[in-house]
């Protein structure tokens, strides 16, 4: 995929500009916004407002310089949905609908697996949290059916804190990708292990061929681990849930 | 790298960095949970984004056990939530923020308390005098001991017992 002509172009003309130090700007200012949000300085809607008209405006200079291909268009917007969605997850103070973003994320996280010819994992994704999100929700509906938000879904612990660790967690994780980015090519290049035959490509549809060749003959021992666990995980939830039974004396 | 590859590395770290934000600032249990499945797809996100950089099935594989984990972690934690809210009848963390490790004490410190008690013990008549109201000074040595000091203490006596 070719990503970015038109952010390429623009920075050429404008210069070598790191996009890590714009990516730092983004962070500080998501901090902070988060954390005026939460400590109410600003509402919600008009943060939901704001981030529309950002995202509208960024797909019509897209469509109108018309340099982005289509899945990059696709990808981007797929991305953006995802983070919107794990804002709004953060944000959103009634359990329901920060349930309705997580379900959000998760799905728009889906759709950017699939684009990454990962078809496979994709629709296990879409399947497992699918699932697991709708329990979710029958969950959250039986749990908290009140009319008035509880106060421990109000009132959250050490927002200030936590918003701080957040942005110095991502600056790390953003500085670090800098500098793997300068590093020379060679030290990236990683000679993988069993490259792949020629009739079974990762771009292909048939990937999932491939996926499901490799896991069943050499990672055999790994699904044998890995049913195990969800025995074990099955039993184990079983006697949790279980209902103690009041034994009389 | 590619700037596909980086852009996914990217995108996998704010889902995490989002999922550890909520962690660490929400009280409700069940939201608690989410926040920690939302961590869990930007890891298999960050995998699934190497898996495309090196060009094999790797990435992919992993990826499918970290939803596997995530499928058996979901169960265990509803299990949980269950079984708390059955207990105490409220999503909210903090209730149960009295079932963590209790401060041990320092090693230096002797293990055995010793408790001071009075004990009653059985008393038996007294017999002699008591020191306290003895007319002989303590002080008096045995050199100076003389008939009239055996006469004051025999009155002594007799009329304590009187």
């Amino acid at each position: 995929m070719n990503f970015f002509p038109l952010a390429q172009s623009m920075l050429d003309k404008v210069g070598k500009v790191d996009w890590h130090l714009m990516a730092f700007i983004c962070i500080a200012f998501g901090a902070i916004g988060y954390f005026s949000l939460q400590r109410g300085m600003l509402k919600s809607k008009s943060i939901a407002i704001v981030g529309v008209v950002l995202l509208t405006g960024a797909g019509f200079l897209a469509a109108i310089t018309n340099e982005l291909s289509l899945d990059v268009c696709v990808f981007l917007a797929f991305c953006g949905l995802a983070i919107g969605g794990g804002i709004a997850f953060l944000s959103v103070r009634q359990p329901i609908y920060a349930a309705l973003g997580f379900a959000t994320a998760i799905l728009s996280g889906a759709g950017v697996l699939f684009l990454q010819s990962a078809t496979f994992i994709a629709a296990a994704t879409i399947i497992v949290y699918a699932g697991a999100t709708i329990i979710m929700f029958l969950f959250v509906l039986m749990f908290s059916q009140q009319d008035a938000p509880e106060t421990y879904d109000l009132k959250l612990t050490r927002p200030f804190f936590a918003t701080i660790i957040g942005a110095l967690f991502l600056g790390v994780l953003v500085y670090s990708l800098q500098t793997a980015e300068d590093a020379s090519p060679d030290e990236w290049k990683v000679v993988s292990a069993r490259p792949l035959s020629a009739e079974t490509t990762l771009d292909t549809p048939s990937s999932t061929v491939g996926l499901g060749r490799s896991l069943f003959t050499e990672y055999l021992f790994t699904v044998e681990i890995a049913g195990t666990l969800l025995l074990a995980a099955t039993i184990g939830s079983i006697a949790v849930a279980q209902r103690t039974i009041e034994v009389s004396a | 790298m590619t700037e596909s590859t980086q852009l996914l590395l990217l995108f996998g770290a704010v889902m995490f960095t989002i999922g550890m934000v909520g962690f660490l600032t929400r009280r409700s249990i069940i939201l608690m949970f989410l926040s920690l499945e939302m961590m869990l797809a930007g890891v298999s996100i960050n995998l699934i984004a190497f898996s495309k950089q090196h060009h094999n099935y790797q990435g992919q594989v992993l990826a499918i056990m970290v939803l596997t984990v995530a499928a058996c972690e979901a169960a265990i934690a509803l299990a949980m939530v269950v079984s708390l809210y059955r207990r105490k009848a409220t999503l909210d963390i903090n209730v149960w923020s009295d079932v963590n490790e209790t401060p041990s004490p320092p090693v230096s410190e002797p293990r055995i308390v010793i408790v001071e008690e009075t004990i009653e013990y059985p008393t038996l008549t007294p017999a002699g005098l008591d020191p306290s109201v003895s007319p002989i000074p303590s002080n008096l040595k045995p050199s100076d001991w003389t008939k009239a000091d055996d006469q004051r203490l025999h009155d002594a006596e007799v009329s304590q017992h009187a």
